[in-house]
């Protein structure tokens, strides 16, 4: 996984770059997202694997797969084929999820905001999210992006995460933590 | 090793004291995610905060140690078992450095490299810790080696004196006696001096073996017994040396003597090896990495004196006036006798000398089987007891002028007077640095040795009873010139009316033989 990230970096750099250029970030991300979801499919990802199958038998059938003409805007179809098969020419066609996250993160940069995971034990009202929200964004200071979960297993409180970041004020992440300091 | 004395209600108080001290609240963290584990090595996507050397908290309650932080990944070792580690568990950083308890709550205890006590006697209730990486006081802290740190050992107190704060050498092949002088300087420090003892990579009965033999000679009340036993991992066996070290540093800071033995580095640099390949670090001469030299030089440069200043700083002015010293005593392992390979060569550069033993001497019967020529001590001397660097400048000299007219007395049938003396009193200064394990000599006792076999009070005497003859000279002062001992173990002085008296005491002692 750390290396597939590694292998992507230049990847999805290098879409970023044509996408923002063009001025079709969210076009783009639509692609990779369906691409992403495509390829994540076991027998796909076998099908990827059998190294008896050559590169270009394997990227002919992806683009098959793909309704190009109703699906996405003709300025990138050509653009998406050429990715689709250079990434088969090069048998990069399992990073396209690390390509997606970093493309994401990019974007995100590029837009000044942060995609924001917050798991809370029980349901909460609009408001309360809305002032979660506010909080954040003021802690950021990035326009926030927020996905709310509800996960009955933080027991009590919530836990936001970002990236790598994480505030948990959850009683079972305190209860962890106590669990950690006690043992002797 | 010791007996249980483990309380119910102590750890009672510790868990209740600990509720009580604990700050419930939102906590801030830095996560990730393990992509790979194999042999206590893990990579952590993620973790774009953590720092060299962060201790870091697996979901389980391990932890380990960040080494490699690259672009997407962090290569961590693991300290403990990894059985319940699993790909996908979350990874946290800690925002500290690994750090151990110290103090003097320490002494007298058998810990790991974590500190944790494994001798069964219960929590140890030390109230400072301090990180086990270090940098080593700066030169403007430092004292110069002046005060003379005694092994009891005849032949290393008299040739190759080690003083407060130096870092001695032992280096030798497997079997040679290199934990037997380790051992023996530890039971000698009598009067204060602190020691720790760091076992890596030892069998758990050779560490147990060795502190029932420090129980049985009351050496073990003074020192902090520190094992990362064979049966460890790599990553606990190549941090324990340092752990140790903080433990040693405590005391130096707080203005007292320290003695720290590393046995051995050998099996340090070799888990340091096995952690750094596992972590894909470029492998260089025999496959250790580029950083080998300053895994030891970082180590060995805290071993240091430093100056009543820097005692004064540390202890906010409650120390006022005393210098604190940690001598290091490494153990280097050769392979037939190859002083020439990697990891000897670097800690033999390092160090300030090295103590040499030789396994032909040791299977001649010559123990402790140090090799005299090769031996050396940089900064001893100056450290020496006055009246051992007195009486024992002619030793090294006379032993050797006799590897010399030894060599040479193979060929010849015929010796002159002058070279038959030389050669004879050479013999029995070899016999007479011959020393039995756990019996270490106080400074008056050498003094009187070394005078008997440099006046030439020996020389009538058959080689094979040199050894009984210096045992009933040591009965014999003690019984009848204690005061005499006393005041040369006190004062390390030697002056005419010290000469006047050791004459006696020898003339009276050969009479009544």
């Amino acid at each position: 996984m750390a290396e597939n990230i590694t292998i992507a970096r230049p990847y999805a750099k290098a879409v970023f770059h044509i996408a923002k250029n063009a001025n079709m970030l969210n076009e783009w991300d639509k692609f990779l997202s369906y691409l992403s979801i495509m390829i994540n499919d076991e027998v796909v990802v076998s099908f990827i694997k059998n190294k008896t199958i050559s590169y270009d038998i394997k990227s002919n059938l992806i683009i098959e797969f793909i309704d190009f003409e109703n699906t996405f805007s003709k300025d990138i179809q050509n653009l998406c084929v050429n990715f689709i098969n250079s990434l088969s020419y090069y048998g990069r066609l399992l990073c396209v999820k690390d390509i997606y996250a970093l493309y994401k993160n990019y974007v995100n940069i590029e837009l000044g905001r942060i995609e924001v995971v917050i798991k809370v034990a029980s349901t909460i009202s609009n408001i309360q999210k809305d002032e979660i929200i506010i909080c954040l964004a003021n802690r950021f200071n990035k326009k926030i992006s927020a996905f709310f979960e509800v996960d009955e297993n933080l027991l009590g409180g919530f836990l936001i995460k970002t990236g790598d970041f994480v505030l948990d004020s959850s009683l079972i992440g305190n209860l962890n933590s106590l669990r950690t300091k006690i043992m002797i | 090793m010791a007996k249980i004395s483990l309380k119910a209600s102590e750890i009672s108080d510790l868990i209740r004291e600990r509720i009580e001290k604990f700050d419930s609240g939102i906590i801030a963290k830095n996560e990730g995610k393990i992509v790979s584990l194999s042999d206590g090595i893990v990579r952590i996507h993620g973790l774009s905060d953590a720092q060299y050397g962060e201790r870091l908290a697996f979901e389980t309650g391990d932890f380990g140690i960040a080494l490699n932080l690259e672009q997407d990944s962090v290569g961590a070792v693991v300290l403990g078992d990894c059985d319940k580690l699993a790909e996908g568990q979350s990874v946290r950083c800690t925002g500290e450095v690994l750090s151990v308890p110290v103090g003097p709550e320490l002494l007298g205890r058998v810990v790991n490299a974590l500190g944790a006590p494994i001798d069964g006697m219960g929590p140890i209730k030390s109230k400072l810790t301090s990180p086990i990486e270090k940098v080593a006081p700066g030169v403007i802290w430092r004292q110069s080696v002046n005060s003379s740190l005694a092994t009891g050992l005849k032949a290393i107190d008299s040739m190759i004196p080690i003083g407060r704060g130096q870092r001695e050498l032992i280096v030798g092949d497997r079997q040679t006696g290199k934990t037997a002088i380790a051992i023996d300087t530890i039971i000698n420090q009598r009067d204060g001096v602190k020691c720790i003892y760091v076992a890596v990579g030892q069998k758990a009965s050779s560490i147990s073996n060795l502190v029932r033999k420090l129980e049985e000679h009351g050496a073990m009340k003074h020192t902090i017994v520190v094992a990362a036993t064979a049966s460890e991992s790599a990553a606990l066996q190549y941090i324990s040396v340092y752990s140790a070290c903080s433990m040693g540093e405590y005391f130096r800071d707080n203005g007292e003597d320290a003695l720290i033995i590393f046995d051995d580095l050998t099996k340090q640099a070799w888990a340091y090896r096995q952690v750094s390949l596992l972590l894909r670090r470029p492998p260089g001469r025999e496959a250790y990495p580029g950083d080998v030299f300053y895994l030891h030089s970082r180590l060995l440069e805290r071993a240091s004196r430093v100056n009543p200043e820097y005692v004064k700083r540390f202890t906010k002015g409650k120390v006022v006036g005393k210098t604190g010293s940690l001598t290091a005593l490494p153990v280097i392992e050769t392979q037939a006798g190859d002083v020439s390979a990697f990891v000897p060569t670097n800690v033999i550069s390092i160090t300030d000398g090295q103590i040499f033993l030789e396994t032909d001497l040791f299977n001649s019967g010559i123990r402790p089987a140090i090799n005299a020529g090769l031996s050396v001590s940089r900064v001893g001397g100056a450290a020496q007891t006055k009246i051992v660097k007195k009486l024992g400048g002619g030793i090294r000299l006379a032993l050797a002028q006799y590897r010399e007219l030894a060599a040479f007395a193979q060929f010849a049938s015929d010796l002159d007077e002058a070279t038959r003396r030389q050669l004879e009193r050479g013999r029995r200064v070899t016999e007479m640095m011959k020393q039995k394990q756990y019996s270490p000599f106080s400074v008056g006792e050498i003094a009187v040795s070394l005078f008997s076999v440099e006046k030439g009070y020996c020389d009538d005497i058959v080689i094979d009873k040199i050894i009984d003859f210096e045992k009933g000279l040591h009965a014999f002062v003690k019984s009848n010139y204690e005061a005499l001992i006393s005041e040369i173990n006190s004062t390390g002085n030697y002056d005419d009316k010290i000469e006047k008296s050791f004459h006696e005491v020898l003339s009276e002692f050969k009479k009544s033989r």
